[in-house]
């Protein structure tokens, strides 16, 4: 079966990107010039012994423990990671929401008022860096017209301007590849043969080019998803949630160096898993061409 | 003529936009065709046959114009037609098939999804129905009418399958008149045949008129029932095909035909015509072939000869010296 040998090969891909990664980020204590195994620290035990222990640690998803609070590397980053995990979900559904009607609309009705509107959006938004974001809605929202609260992370209130400061930002590129895949799409060959089979026009072009253009569309997504856990860390640090991004900014800050590995670690997972689904679904939708 | 004719182009003309200005890419055509009849456009590249194909079907992108000329099918003129009334037409009543097969269809929607989106919209049909009345079109084109190649994407076709699909597609809803822009151009010389083949086929068993373009003259030549030859946007040759073999009169449409390559002429130099055809941007003024013609005269540079009526009708010829002599070179 295709398919299967397809999965194979991807998830073979995978565990060996995440082995390269974890052996990575063995060497970051060895190699930052603050790093605690600069010093002396285990130094009777040689090399590979060293990296066979952290390997088998890893595999045990036992990432040592933090010499700041004692607790377990992995129940700190699995207690914080549900907040930064739905913190990016939550941005990117909210980035998809606005960029992909927008987008669409922007491509079929081309210089109207609701494409100035997107492009007007897009370069606005896209210029500002992301804590400005975060602080201007704090500004806007919280301070001048009370409707949201400024900190906290109990009620469901509490998470809507975190999450609109992230999906905003990453809603504004998502736009423009929305529109530039659309417009693409809807100038290929294929549009001018639906509109000769005589299919009421504008419903017609969008259905085929859509399943088209959203390809590179999940593409974009794919990768942007990187950014979106990494934008949860400015988040997080402006809106004082207590997420994975906050503990990794904490702990570089204290140096606390078994969590910083284990942060990295975890976010690379995330990212290879992420990547591996995005690729799966573009297999899925994508157009099928002929083995010869 | 007594019999009603289904498509009338009278001087049609169309304008291109172009950063460098405008320029002509009909400048005048005239065509009839009658129901049930295989007309074949006969041209090189570049000389109009597409941008007459897509200003039939209103299909010319909006840096084109129509400058003059009227386009009638069964008396209604589709150039002023409303875009409803012009949806019931496309499809419908006139189809359309392009020449690169892999590129007029959609990559990631199913062979059988694309045809049935056509079938329910105009004939109604439910889903269940559509996809037999599919898979029995899949059997007619000659496509291996089995769930499995239904389920197929276009990229997984092979170019002959491929234009076989878009045949279907086009006469799913029984048109009265398919637009064949090149239909065999990128295919081998084998599936030529057997497309052209396909097409006659369907032709006498529908009784659909087909208005078949190409450059290869030699392809239509036993198949056609008439021909116009079209050069530099404008139709300067128009004859039943029996008549135009046998006693072509414009000298471009007799040195087209030396040009054929055939086992009889086996031994001798290929034919050519000198020179090159003129590209929409550079039409010479008078007769667009006066530079290449062996029989050219100073007014053929002066006016635009105009196509008329010969003595033996309907042959038609757009020359002020038509069937005259070659001088011996």
């Amino acid at each position: 079966m295709g398919t299967f040998h397809l999965l194979a090969r991807k998830a073979g891909r995978l565990i060996l990107l995440i082995f390269v990664v974890v052996t990575l980020v063995f060497f970051v204590p060895y190699i930052i010039p603050e790093g605690p195994a600069r010093g002396v620290r285990n130094s009777d035990a040689p090399a590979f012994v060293r990296y066979g222990q952290w390997m088998l640690g890893v595999l045990r998803f036992d990432l040592g423990r933090s010499p700041l609070s004692g607790e377990k590397v992995s129940t700190l980053i699995l207690r914080s990671f549900p907040l930064t995990l739905g913190l990016s979900l939550l941005g990117m559904g909210v980035a998809c929401l606005i960029a992909l009607p927008l987008g669409i609309l922007s491509a079929l009705r081309r210089r109207s008022l609701w494409d100035y509107a997107g492009i007007i959006f897009s370069w606005t938004v896209m210029a500002l860096p992301g804590f400005l974001l975060g602080l201007l809605l704090l500004l806007v929202f919280a301070a001048l017209l009370e409707i949201f609260p400024f900190f906290g992370d109990d009620a469901p209130l509490h998470f809507v301007l975190p999450v609109l400061a992230l999906g905003l930002g990453h809603a504004a590129v998502l736009l423009r590849v929305v529109r530039a895949s659309m417009i693409e799409e809807l100038g290929r060959q294929y549009i001018t043969m639906a509109v000769s089979k005589g299919l009421p026009d504008k419903m017609t072009r969008c259905r085929h080019a859509l399943r088209n253009a959203l390809l590179p569309v999940i593409g974009s997504l794919g990768m942007q998803f990187g950014s979106l856990l990494g934008g949860s860390l400015i988040v997080e640090q402006v809106f004082s949630l207590s997420g994975l991004g906050r503990l990794v900014l904490s702990a570089v800050h204290q140096r606390d160096f078994p969590v910083i590995q284990g942060c990295l670690i975890f976010f690379a997972l995330m990212f290879c898993c992420l990547d591996f689904l995005a690729g799966i679904l573009y297999a899925h939708i994508g157009p099928r061409t002929r083995v010869r | 003529m007594s019999q009603d004719v289904l498509l009338d182009i009278k001087d049609l003309a169309v304008e291109f936009s172009a950063r460098r200005g405008r320029f002509q890419a009909l400048r005048g055509i005239d065509l009839t065709l009658l129901p049930g009849q295989f007309h074949a456009l006969v041209g090189e590249s570049g000389a109009g046959k597409t941008v007459t194909a897509f200003t039939i079907l209103r299909l010319l992108p909006d840096s084109a114009r129509v400058v003059q000329g009227c386009v009638s099918f069964q008396h209604h003129d589709l150039l002023s037609m409303s875009g409803d009334v012009l949806c019931n037409v496309r499809g419908r009543e006139i189809s359309m098939i392009f020449q690169e097969s892999a590129k007029y269809l959609n990559p990631s929607m199913r062979a059988d999804r694309q045809i049935m989106e056509s079938v329910r919209f105009h004939l109604g049909y439910s889903d269940k129905a559509a996809w037999e009345y599919t898979r029995d079109l899949f059997a007619k084109v000659g496509l291996p009418p089995d769930r499995e190649t239904l389920a197929r994407c276009p990229l997984e076709f092979s170019g002959g399958m491929r234009q076989r699909l878009m045949i279907a597609m086009a006469i799913a809803c029984t048109p009265l008149l398919l637009i064949a822009d090149e239909p065999a151009t990128a295919l081998n010389a084998g599936t030529q045949k057997q497309i052209t083949g396909l097409l006659r086929k369907i032709r006498l068993e529908s009784g659909m008129a087909l208005l078949y373009m190409t450059h290869n003259i030699g392809l239509v030549r036993y198949s056609a029932d008439y021909i116009s030859i079209i050069y530099a946007g404008k139709i300067i040759e128009s004859a039943p095909a029996d008549i135009l073999f046998e006693e072509p009169l414009h000298p471009y449409t007799r040195l087209l035909l030396a040009c054929i390559p055939g086992w009889n002429k086996r031994g001798r130099r290929l034919g050519e015509i000198r020179g090159a055809s003129p590209g929409p941007g550079d039409i010479p003024p008078g007769c667009a072939f006066h530079p290449r013609c062996p029989l050219a005269q100073p007014n053929c540079r002066e006016t635009v000869p105009p196509l008329v009526r010969m003595k033996k009708a309907p042959h038609r010829c757009a020359c002020f010296y038509p069937g005259k002599e070659f001088p011996q070179a």
